[in-house]
């Protein structure tokens, strides 16, 4: 997990990445607790950390993706290091290291379930949560001075439909040629930019407008979401085609 | 032992100490006047192949902000040459020299669009009248693993007057900026290996010429760095054909 300063934090994440290391804290003080024989502190620490190191196979899941420990590095490093003068003593920390991987595992899908529960994907106001600084750039020369309002904007966004996206290809052939209705135009010339995403979501998304004002292109990073609205969402002159 | 230990460890604080003031950059100072920068030029071309890259005459000093300068020139040989400086470790240096005419983008921190710079000194032809920057990205559309996709076009356009500004350097215009930092946020969110923003959108020159066709390529380019902190891009010229005109 990145985490960037000024970026959009997926604190659902960040919240269950804490958790975990507070268990892995809690599971190594009980271990420690628990053996007669104390190690050195310190060292125990670095153990435990060396420990996590693994070779990790990804596997896509759920739209993200979820580190399954293969083969233990970590632990096979600190015992080459170790070899006889005190493994015994630090052996099960650098599993217990290795371990805390599945523990993550568990954490990255846990909290991945727990996201989709709180912010939905689906909704636009999960990416346009605040607008009130945003502003609409025209990024095409077919574009035309537009003037919007942003709390009529927000407004607008509870009564957004679905689109049907799934001729999208024709969109790009009825720019492209000839005769078609958008030739030498863009379907949606107006970018919105500067709007925040639901706090704590993480989410980002770069943000059309249609060139009649009506239609509302989301494209997040693992998909786009098409969307039509009854009343224009900007005003300008919709060119008639 | 005592001693020893404390021997070293004064060593130790002394070597870095000097470390750090050898990597310090202190605060910047006046730029170089002509003379010196030309001597710096060809100070720092003198280690490398010259090939006619020395300064002849020191067009302008351009200064972009604190710690970084721009100083376009003409060369001994007759080439239209760029210089990126900055100021680092406790001097103005030169970090970059090309000599091919063209257009460059300086990239002052690769993360913040918004200090993205356009500079250029374009030898005068005669038959350049005018010039612009394009911001394209391609439009694209499709399905994959079942969902559609749409990618708009973006086509933006900034005109320079080349009679006034044959050399020159401005920052990338406020809507790029803004579109490029929409887009790099949304990348990163990514995460996993594509937190390094992979850039789909290109910027292109068109010179806008009296009589003749626009050429692509045929200048002569010799580019070469001294630093590695500079972050450059040639800037291509764009084939008009490929511009839509609604």
């Amino acid at each position: 997990m990145q985490i960037v300063f000024g970026q959009p934090v997926n604190m659902v994440h960040l919240a269950g990445v804490l958790a975990g290391w507070c268990i892995v804290l809690y599971l190594t003080i009980r271990q420690y607790r628990k053996l007669p024989k104390k190690p050195v502190v310190w060292k125990m620490v670095i153990v435990v950390w060396v420990g996590l190191f693994a070779f990790n196979l990804n596997l896509p899941m759920f739209g993200q993706t979820a580190k399954l420990s293969i083969l233990p590095l970590g632990v096979w490093i600190l015992y080459l290091f170790f070899r006889k003068r005190s493994w015994d003593a630090y052996r099960r920390f650098a599993w217990l290291g290795f371990a805390a991987n599945y523990l993550f595992l568990i954490v990255t899908l846990l909290s991945g379930a727990a996201h989709q529960a709180i912010y939905d994907k689906r909704d636009p106001s999960t990416y346009l949560a605040d607008v009130g600084k945003a502003e609409i750039i025209g990024i095409h020369p077919s574009a035309q001075a537009v003037v919007w309002d942003p709390s009529e904007f927000a407004s607008l966004l509870d009564t957004l439909q679905i689109g049907d996206m799934s001729d999208s290809a024709d969109w790009y052939y009825q720019s492209k040629f000839e005769h078609e209705p958008y030739y030498q135009h863009e379907r949606f010339p107006y970018a919105l930019v500067g709007a925040k995403p639901s706090w704590g979501s993480g989410l980002r998304a770069v943000v059309y407008i249609e060139m009649d004002g009506k239609g509302l292109l989301i494209a997040a990073a693992d998909r786009s979401y098409y969307f039509r609205s009854e009343k224009p969402l900007i005003n300008g002159e919709a060119v008639e085609s | 032992m005592k001693w020893k230990l404390i021997i070293a460890s004064a060593v130790l604080l002394i070597a870095a100490i000097i470390l750090f003031f050898r990597q310090y950059d202190g605060k910047p100072g006046p730029l170089p006047d002509d003379a010196m920068a030309a001597a710096e030029i060809n100070e720092a071309l003198s280690v490398r192949e010259r090939r006619g890259a020395e300064a002849e005459q020191i067009l302008d000093r351009i200064k972009l902000d604190k710690r970084h300068a721009f100083i376009p020139y003409i060369s001994k040989g007759g080439y239209y040459a760029v210089s990126f400086w900055v100021w680092e470790k406790r001097k103005w240096r030169v970090g970059r020299i090309d000599t091919d005419s063209g257009p460059h983008i300086w990239k002052l921190s690769p993360n913040d669009p918004s200090r993205y710079y356009l500079v250029w000194n374009i030898r005068p032809q005669g038959e350049i009248e005018d010039f612009s920057f394009y911001f394209i990205r391609q439009r694209n559309a499709g399905r994959s693993d079942g969902i559609d996709y749409y990618t708009p076009r973006i086509q933006l356009e900034q005109p320079v007057d080349f009679g006034k500004q044959p050399y020159g350097a401005i920052p990338y215009p406020d809507h790029w900026a803004k579109l490029l930092r929409e887009e790099q946020r949304m990348s990163r969110t990514r995460g996993l290996f594509s937190f390094e923003y992979r850039e789909n959108t290109s910027i292109y020159w068109l010179p806008v010429l009296a009589d003749n066709p626009p050429r692509s390529g045929g200048f002569s380019t010799f580019g070469t760095s001294f630093l590695e902190s500079i972050r450059t891009d040639f800037v291509n010229i764009l084939n008009e054909n490929e511009l839509e005109r609604p």
